[in-house]
């Protein structure tokens, strides 16, 4: 470790840590377009010039490692020019078309144009240089070569991170930009985080693109539902709008730093779980597919399970998904044996494995295997058919009991089942055979953890509201429950971890806030530890 | 004078494997082999050769920044990329005196612990590249390039890498993207390609004029190369001489030899009829003199240094009278613009916005303000980027301006105030 000084503010940084990341820590924020804190060091873009005692003219802060008792300053009259010089440059052929821009509320050039540059054009040219715009250079990735500073970013990405080597800097002199070898596209399974990088509007995302305009949206964080690892992702939602079919509306996810899981990255595939927040979503409770109400639902419930209910381990089976958060599979699990004596529970899958690859893509398609798993215990049944055959009735909770999925034996004695309660945030084959139905909500709406497939915990949390009559999974199973009279109060996530954290030895000691945003390992190894103290 | 580099220029088939073996190559190999690489280092180190691409920087220092021991294999690359407008030297090399070349660059091969090197060589050099490669052949066949060279135990290769034209190649860091098959791009330093070069491989980029002096060093001894020139600046240096004087070419002189011989004595003078103007003595990029300022001083690197200039290259430019200034700057401005690798905010955009303000100057359609902002540009030019080649587009801006406002001003429309309105 080193001290140095940034702007007068004294840091402590392990040596040789880059002066960008270095002023980062006394607060101080170094411009910068080309410097990414997960790729390779490229230099070019010039913007994070800084000034350090005893080193002649200005420095790129990027390339510059920290070294004891370093002078760094940051808003000199000298790099305050530098900068300014440097938006200069960047703005000589770059389109002012920020009104019909993607980027525009997220981009670089636009920021720091404000911060610091902000002053008229100096730039007295005819024309500036003509590039090519709207390029489709990938099935995901739109290209507007004018709009880009040359920061390669996009290409050390390609490089460095799925080493597929797409993108190039093709020409040269100010007819440098990106683009690809001839007949060759921008198709990988990471490629719209070349979009994410881009601090300008030069790649966008075909997905997103005129969907919103970023200012609208909040950005909160959450997990990737789509496969086991559980990328951390930023989720953009519309929130302020007076167009109230607007509000809750998810419109992308993108990743958030975690070197424990994604580092900066996620998957192609990953980002179109946005769409499950705001497609095929269940509205109001159903009765045999009339609007009933949530009380009209309830009662449903009531009358169909009241006969059963003393003999609940044969008559009743319930159901759920690894799609389901570690809190919901207990205290599902804690309904069917508590309020039905139903000790046993069927934890099941909703999508088939699929792709998979030695980096980010896992080809379990679901979030929480390990804790839907961990929070059934040996309550977990093995023979799905068995377990449903002869029922009277079935709770599924998010689960699709479809023949593909499960088999033909599944599917018809799910079939034969004579009252279908199903709980679920979209439609499904399942959820139209439901003969009570009652809506759910989606991954974005609600507290829990998932734990992924390196048995870290994770944490979810309630970014955005329905305007439809949606109720959380764990509302549900508790309303379920109080309508046989069980008394339960509202149920809080925390607190149900609290309480599998008290049974469980794999979660021992952790809680909500150690988990935190970025979530922590089970405690096995903990476990461990303690055994060998005994 | 003593003769370094020329000693056998233009003797009957010295470009041929027995016509330099029987001017005495390969004898300075042969010698280099029997010491030690770090004595065959020390000995350039006592010789003071400075790099002759146009850096000056000491050759056998270079050679010492080599780590030892890093298990990574090292490489040389024989930097012939000579793009510096002006600069004709190492063609000359090249191609009259092949041998001598690959011997200087074999000796450096083996001093700096390299078994692969590079001869990387400017895509234009036609020529050129037929003649090395031919030679390349021969010393394979001879088994000067292979295994167990002259019953040493060393083993070398080299590779002939010809450019597909660029200038930014000539740059050590661009060259060695080059090399590695990518598009040629200077790479930030540090690491410095002693370190991490070619491959990540520690690497040493060196010119062909100062490795070509080596052999010479070898035979002769570091002391006897020293003893050559000035104080600062040891040895011979090539000046490939272009322009309006009356016997244009590539003369060796002694450093420190004065401006004014090489032109009116090696050069013969001015053409007929013609008053010179300017010269820029180190190739395109360094600031340009006026004629009489250049004329006064010695061809060595601080005398010209101190005349306000750099010697570069030694392509010296001469200029004369009928040559207009702005339309000579307008020139050099497309150059740069059209050889900026484009990877560097300042150079990318500078260069191009730089080089149309100078075509409309030139052509008549100047603002009165374009001087005041070329001055701008050239000014977060300098110094502001990945290499040199930014730099070498500004100062040529600004000397051109210091020494010739006049001939741009004559061009531009006055300045508001001056019209009074």
């Amino acid at each position: 470790m080193v001290k140095l000084t940034v702007d007068g503010i004294e840091v402590e940084v392990p040596k040789g840590t880059n002066l960008i990341e270095a002023s980062k820590q006394a607060g101080v924020e170094v411009p910068h377009f080309c410097y990414h804190s997960h790729l390779s060091i490229a230099g070019n873009c010039r913007m994070c010039m800084v000034e350090v005692e005893g080193m002649r003219g200005p420095q790129i802060g990027c390339n510059t490692g920290a070294n004891e008792g370093m002078v760094v300053k940051t808003d000199t009259d000298l790099i305050k020019e530098q900068r300014a010089a440097v938006m200069e440059f960047l703005l000589v052929n770059h389109p002012i078309d920020c009104p019909v821009c993607d980027q525009a509320g997220e981009c670089k050039l636009q920021m720091y144009y404000m911060e610091h540059d902000r002053r008229d054009s100096v730039v007295d040219l005819d024309d500036k240089l003509n590039k090519g715009k709207a390029i489709e250079v990938g099935p995901r990735v739109m290209l507007d070569q004018e709009r880009c500073v040359a920061c390669a970013r996009c290409v050390r990405f390609c490089d460095e991170i799925t080493e597929t080597g797409e993108l190039r800097l093709l020409n040269r002199g100010d007819h440098t930009t990106i683009g690809t070898f001839p007949g060759r596209a921008l198709d990988n399974d990471y490629s719209v985080n070349t979009v994410d990088i881009c601090p300008v509007g030069a790649l966008t995302s075909r997905d997103f693109r005129f969907q919103a305009r970023v200012w609208y949206l909040r950005h909160d964080d959450s997990i990737c539902p789509g496969c086991a690892t559980g990328c951390n992702v930023k989720i953009s939602h519309y929130e302020q709008t007076t167009l109230q079919d607007y509000n809750g509306m998810a419109y992308r996810l993108r990743p958030r730093v975690n070197d424990e899981v994604n580092e900066a990255w996620m998957c192609d595939f990953g980002r179109r779980e946005y769409c499950q927040v705001n497609e095929a979503r269940i509205q109001q409770p159903f009765g045999h597919g009339i609007e009933i109400g949530w009380d009209g639902a309830l009662g449903h419930v009531k009358n169909a399970l009241l006969p059963v209910k003393d003999r609940g381990a044969d008559a009743i089976a319930g159901v759920i998904s690894y799609d389901a958060t570690t809190e919901e599979v207990w205290l599902f699990r804690k309904l069917l044996r508590e309020v039905f004596g139903q000790d046993r529970i069927a934890v099941v899958a909703r999508r088939a494995d699929g792709k998979a690859d030695d980096y980010l893509i896992d080809g379990d398609k679901h979030p929480n295997r390990a804790g839907a798993l961990l929070a059934a215990g040996e309550a977990a049944v093995g023979d799905l058919a068995g377990y449903l055959e002869g029922k009277v009735a079935v709770l599924v909770l998010g689960a699709d009991l479809t023949d593909q999925l499960h088999g033909e034996a599944v599917k018809s004695a799910f079939a034969a089942i004579n009252h279908k309660i199903v709980m679920a945030a979209n439609r499904s084959e399942t959820s139209d055979h439901a003969t009570i139905l009652m809506p759910t909500v989606s991954y974005a709406e609600k507290d829990g953890t998932f734990v992924n497939r390196q048995g870290r915990v994770q944490r979810l949390f309630p970014v955005l509201r329905k305007g439809f009559s949606c109720r959380r999974d764990l509302d549900v199973i508790t309303d379920v429950a109080n309508t046989f009279d069980a008394h339960w109060p509202r149920p809080e996530a925390a607190a149900i971890f609290a309480e599998m954290a008290a049974e469980l030895p794999a979660l021992a000691g952790l809680d909500y806030g150690t988990i935190g945003k970025l979530g922590a390992p089970l405690r096995d190894a903990a476990l461990s530890t303690q055994g060998r103290k005994a | 004078m003593t003769k370094v580099l020329f000693e056998h220029r233009g003797k009957k088939g010295v470009d041929t494997f027995a016509g330099w073996e029987a001017v005495g190559g390969f004898q300075a190999l042969k010698r280099a082999l029997k010491m030690k690489p770090e004595e065959v280092i020390e000995e350039v180190k006592a010789s003071g050769l400075r790099g002759r691409g146009g850096a000056g920087f000491p050759t056998g220092v270079k050679w010492g920044f080599v780590p030892k021991n890093t298990g990574k294999p090292i490489y040389l690359c024989i930097n012939a990329d000579e793009s510096e407008p002006g600069t004709c030297k190492d063609r000359v090399l090249m191609e009259e005196l092949p041998f001598m070349c690959l011997e200087g660059a074999l000796i450096a091969a083996y001093a700096i612990g390299a078994k692969l090197a590079f001869w990387y060589i400017r895509g234009e050099f036609d020529l050129s590249e037929r003649v090395i490669r031919k030679a390349v052949e021969t010393l394979r066949e001879k088994g000067v390039i292979g295994k167990n060279v002259f019953g040493s135990g060393w083993d070398v290769d080299l590779v002939v890498h010809r450019g597909a034209g660029a200038y930014i190649c000539g740059e050590e860091t661009g060259l060695i993207s080059s090399v590695e098959g990518d598009k040629g791009q200077p790479k930030i330093k540090p690491p410095f390609p002693a370190v991490e070069g070619a491959f990540r491989c520690p690497t040493i980029v060196n010119n062909v004029e100062s490795l070509a002096a080596v052999p010479w060093i070898l035979n002769k001894g570091g002391a006897t190369y020293a003893a050559l020139g000035t104080e600062k600046s040891k040895g011979t240096k090539l000046f490939s001489v272009s322009g309006a004087v009356a016997k244009p070419g590539v003369y060796e002189v002694e450093m420190g030899y004065p401006m004014r011989d090489l032109i009116m004595n090696e050069c013969g003078g001015p053409q007929a009829g013609k008053t010179l103007k300017a010269i820029i003595p180190g190739g395109s990029s360094v600031p340009v003199l006026p004629a009489e300022t250049a004329l006064g001083m010695n061809l060595d690197y601080e005398s010209v240094q101190a005349a306000g200039s750099l010697l570069g290259s030694g392509g010296v430019i001469v200029i004369d009278e009928s040559q207009s200034m702005p339309e000579l700057l307008a020139i050099l401005g497309r150059f740069y613009a059209h050889e900026s690798c484009g990877q560097c905010t300042p150079c990318r955009e500078g260069t191009g916005w730089g080089s149309r303000l100078l075509n409309r100057i030139d052509d008549g359609g100047g603002k009165s303000e374009d001087m005041v902002t070329l001055e701008r540009i050239a000014r977060f030019m300098t110094g502001t980027t990945i290499c040199f080649l930014a730099s070498s587009m500004a100062m040529p801006i600004q000397s051109f301006f210091k020494h010739f406002r006049h001939e741009f001003e004559a061009l531009l429309p006055a300045t508001t105030e001056a019209r009074g309105d």
